[in-house]
């Protein structure tokens, strides 16, 4: 089957079967950023935005990309290098393997926290927004670190 | 994964039609079809059906067989009949990233046992809509083993209830040990318990003992917890032992009917 989607605000066209996930489709055409591990939507590495919401590529049929608008980090380019910086002053990456899930699904968290009025950073809620993101070499603290002084750079 | 007939019905006729008159699989948010199947001979993708919301409809709040976890948690419609309860019982589900996908439809049609949103539904005496047959309520649908093929249209809560919701897991994102929804209703009590590892049950015993008391108080909720822990059955997993899971009942029911009287 075929599928028309935007993605990275380009029109597409995919070719894929009906019992494919999204993840290996969006690698398959191209789109190397969106990583995959565990494949069963424990990790976050797989992370894209369909229609501005966070979903797990690799436990979504791709045939639901139908007629959406796609986001992987490529297409935040700008923001995630800006948030990149923050998180190598504060050591919170190693492989670098779960970033762009992770600095995806963070840029996703702090629109979503300035949209509801967010002021001060709210570290409890953040964890909570974030538990669908692993990683394996640098643990939490540092990523912690880094959006809340992301954060505070924004209010600036 | 392979399906080798997929469909896609643009309407709740056509897709009763494909799944109840032909047996294809009905495929709601599909994560955990993902998971536990490896191949499908016919599938009738449920995403063009109109059943992503959550609506007031007379004295019931319907959720669309298709709305997702993250819907309902983030739901204002939802946070102002029930205050936090849906969104402090799903925000367990796995990470925002999946509860995007996976749908209320499929959670009730699945019946599994570790499911939030059973305990929440049951204990709000919600019922089932199925398309075009019947409107069912969930605990006899619980209690009826799995029959003929069926098409969920949505799921209807009572507006009236009052709930609040207690669970016990290893990690913030993990399957609950076990999970609680205490709720007052028009008829009274109703506490259920789910991931016993069984699918959610009620406690009919609790809830006639709290029916007889005018305010439950310290020790009465403390006792309902335990008639709760007596009346049910526990099993095993690698999560919890049956004992285990049975210590603990009683004290997060006692948790959440203290937590509802305050
Ligand atoms: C990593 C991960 C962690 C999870 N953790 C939890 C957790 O902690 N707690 C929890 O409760 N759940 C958890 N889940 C399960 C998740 O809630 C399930 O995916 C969900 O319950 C099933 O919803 P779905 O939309 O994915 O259903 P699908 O996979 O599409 O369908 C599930 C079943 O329901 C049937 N079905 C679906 N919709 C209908 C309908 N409208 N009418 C008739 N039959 C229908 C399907 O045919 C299938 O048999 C987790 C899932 C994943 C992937
Ligand atoms: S690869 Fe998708 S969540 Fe792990
Ligand atoms: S930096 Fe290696 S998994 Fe996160």
């Amino acid at each position: 089957m075929t599928l028309s989607c935007t993605i990275n605000n380009k029109a597409v066209r995919l070719e894929c079967s009906p019992g494919d996930v999204l993840a290996d489709v969006l690698r398959a055409a191209g789109y190397k950023e969106v990583k995959k591990a565990c494949g069963t939507g424990n990790c976050g590495l797989c992370t894209i935005l369909m229609d501005g919401l966070p979903v797990a590529s690799c436990s979504i049929f791709a045939a639901r990309a139908q007629g959406k608008t796609i986001t992987t980090i490529q297409g935040l380019k700008k923001e995630a290098t800006e948030l990149a910086a923050f998180i190598a002053a504060e050591g919170a990456e190693q492989c670098g393997y779960c970033s762009p899930g992770f600095a995806l699904m963070a840029l996703a968290m702090v629109k979503e926290f300035r949209a509801r009025g967010m002021q001060n950073f709210d570290e409890a809620e953040a964890r909570h927004y974030l538990a669908g993101n692993l990683c394996r070499c640098s643990g939490y603290q540092g990523q912690m670190r880094a959006l809340k002084n992301y954060w505070e750079s924004r209010n600036e | 994964m392979e399906i080798s007939c997929y469909h896609r019905p643009r309407s709740l006729e056509e897709a009763y039609d494909l799944v109840v008159g032909q047996g294809a699989y009905p495929l709601a948010g599909g994560a955990w079809t993902l998971i536990s199947r490896k191949n499908l001979s016919s599938a009738a993708d449920l995403s063009d059906l109109g059943l992503r919301y959550i609506k007031i409809e007379g004295e019931y709040i319907a959720l669309g067989a298709m709305a997702t976890a993250r819907d309902l948690e983030t739901s204002s419609l939802l946070a102002e009949a029930f205050g936090p309860l849906f969104s402090q019982a799903l925000r367990g589900i796995a990470g925002i990233q999946i509860r995007t996908i996976v749908t209320a439809g499929g959670s009730v049609a699945g019946r599994y046992g570790f499911s939030e949103l059973l305990v929440v539904l049951l204990a709000l005496d919600a019922s089932i809509v199925f398309y075009k047959d019947r409107t069912q309520c969930l605990a006899s649908y619980l209690n009826a083993a799995p029959g003929a093929p069926f098409l969920i249209e949505k799921i209807i809560i009572p507006r009236n209830a009052k709930a609040t919701y207690q669970c016990m897991r290893q990690t913030a994102n993990d399957f609950p040990i076990l999970s609680i929804c205490a709720a007052r209703t028009s008829a009274g009590w109703r506490i259920s318990v789910g991931a016993r590892p069984q699918a959610a049950a009620l406690c009919p015993q609790a809830g006639s003992f709290l029916n007889s008391l005018e305010n439950p108080g310290e020790d009465g909720s403390k006792r309902a917890g335990l008639i709760a822990a007596q009346e049910l059955s526990f099993g095993d997993d690698l999560r919890a032992s049956a004992e285990y899971r049975r210590s603990i009942c009683p004290v997060l029911v006692a948790r959440a009917i203290r937590e509802l009287c305050l």
